[in-house]
């Protein structure tokens, strides 16, 4: 969904219980019907209507009202479902003109289905995977040391994660260690997963 | 206190306001909260959209001149505004809220909580009546009384045509001295700052005793306030030292300190996160930029060479 937040806000909260159960739901007379809805969302936005929000060089030109409409739409309820925030900044000319050629895709391809297989093996079945397994089984394969769990509390303290935002930077550190074929999930990892989410207030009115 | 309205005839009315000449205001203000403190304030004004650094020097600085004895004044605007009444209150200083509409309006909304806490442990005031509502007309209108209650006007992140640069103007031409945070020169917000400090029109502030010796004087003060960005050594890993040295007041992504330094991710994001815990890097629009006490620790171990 690119431009998420010119969608109208009901819309998009109905894809909270999809992305949430898997299932579609539709409640009729005659019954319920539940269809299969296991997707991967993948949506873009920008920062305020004019784009320039936060920007190193340009001004927005927005006011508070404009910004806070634009991101009210999507709410924080929705973005805590999504796995993985990555904010874009401004690529300087060097960066854009000067990068080296990245990883092919067939290497990253390569990384990801030994990740799948490490998790099929782990979790004694190919269809499961780090995003899909029960919290409790999760567990029993993230064991945090004191320094992760200082981490993750000071995020909880400051308001930045919620209780779904902890299970969701959980699964995203135990799959970054699998990426890397790591048997334990270090403080890296999870430092990693925690960066690849968005300070909530960031989006919230700048106050 | 409940609300009021005092004329220059009544003991609380601010004497500096009387030396605006032709822009004084017209003889009425409506009060709330506690008495009007009469001398030793400094107005502190900038951006409704500030960087982390600016909000975070003016906490630092707000907090100093709170502790030197300086009562703060400001517009309650959204920003620096709010963010200098609330250091001021949480210092448990005494602080000013010059508003640009009625007594019983609220702007912008989530600085209700503020209004009242100012109301109850500093001072609310307006010229303008009940029930007028924040139009923008009004507020050149308000700036020349924030800089008026002031014996010196401080300048956090101020852009180019804003608020904060008409408060300066007026502080100007009220003959009152004019004191400016410098910022990086890639910020727009602080566009008009700098450009205040390049026309030495205002004074250049990294430090609480910048505005102390300047004002000192004509408050016959004598006690120096303790320095904003005294070194204050902290332990660094190398890497934790090479990244607060790229660190500046623009946000800087985790990619980009990545290719500078030629580390892998995961170990910029686990030196980034255990300095975000110990308060010397923040989080802001995507990337991560320094804190005063990030600052002061780097100060710290840049001298020791």
């Amino acid at each position: 969904m690119d431009e998420i937040t010119l969608f109208k806000r009901h819309l998009l909260e109905s894809l909270r219980s999809p992305l949430e159960d898997g299932v579609v739901r539709v409640a009729r007379s005659g019954g319920v019907i539940e269809f299969p809805c296991r997707f991967s969302l993948i949506a873009a936005m920008n920062p305020c209507p004019c784009g320039f929000l936060g920007d190193a060089r340009r001004e927005c030109r927005c006011n508070d009202l404009q910004v806070q409409n634009y991101n009210g739409r999507l709410s924080g309820p929705l973005l805590d479902r999504m796995d993985l925030q990555a904010p874009m900044t401004r690529l300087t000319s060097r960066e854009l003109l000067g990068q080296p050629e990245g990883e092919p895709s067939s290497q990253v391809r390569a990384r990801v289905v030994a990740a799948r297989c490490l998790q099929a093996e782990r979790y004694g079945a190919s269809t499961v995977t780090n995003a899909s397994v029960p919290r409790p089984v999760l567990e029993r394969f993230v064991e945090l040391g004191s320094s992760a769990r200082a981490l993750l509390g000071h995020a909880i303290e400051k308001d930045s994660l919620t209780g779904r935002g902890l299970d969701r930077v959980l699964r995203v550190a135990r799959t970054l260690a699998d990426l890397e074929g790591e048997v334990a999930v270090g403080d890296v990892h999870v430092a990693q997963a925690l960066g690849l989410r968005l300070e909530q207030p960031q989006l919230r009115a700048v106050s | 206190m409940n609300p009021r309205r005092i004329t220059s005839a009544d003991a609380e009315w601010p004497p500096l306001l009387n030396e605006l000449g032709p822009n004084r205001p017209v003889n009425l203000l409506h009060v709330q909260g506690r008495e009007i403190r009469p001398e030793g304030l400094i107005a502190v004004v900038g951006s409704r959209r500030p960087t982390v650094a600016g909000l975070d020097a003016t906490a630092a600085l707000v907090t100093g001149l709170v502790e030197a004895g300086f009562g703060i004044v400001s517009g309650m605007a959204a920003g620096i505004d709010a963010a200098a009444h609330r250091a001021a209150l949480e210092a448990g200083g005494y602080t000013a809220a010059v508003l640009g509409f009625g007594l019983d309006v609220v702007f912008p909304r989530h600085n209700a909580r503020l209004k009242q806490q100012v109301a109850t442990h500093g001072t609310l005031l307006t010229e303008f009546d009940e029930g007028t509502q924040p139009l923008a007309a009004n507020f050149p209108q308000r700036n020349r009384i924030i800089a008026g209650l002031a014996i010196g006007t401080l300048v956090v992140e101020g852009a180019f045509k804003s608020g904060a640069l008409i408060t300066a103007r007026c502080a100007l031409e009220a003959n009152r001295s004019v004191f400016a945070v410098p910022g990086s020169f890639r910020n727009p917000m602080a566009a008009g700052s700098n450009e205040l400090i390049r026309r030495s029109e205002a004074l250049l502030v990294t430090e609480v005793a910048h505005i102390f010796d300047e004002l000192a004087p004509q408050l016959a003060w004598s006690e120096a306030p303790a320095r904003t960005l005294e070194p204050v050594p902290v332990k660094l890993t190398s890497l934790e030292e090479s990244i607060l040295e790229l660190l500046d007041d623009a946000p800087t992504t985790p990619d980009r300190l990545c290719n500078e330094l030629g580390r892998d991710v995961g170990a910029i994001a686990l030196a980034l996160s255990r300095m975000e815990v110990r308060g010397l890097v923040a989080r802001k629009g995507g990337g991560y930029e320094i804190t005063t006490a990030g600052a002061r620790g780097r100060a710290a171990w840049q001298r020791s060479f």
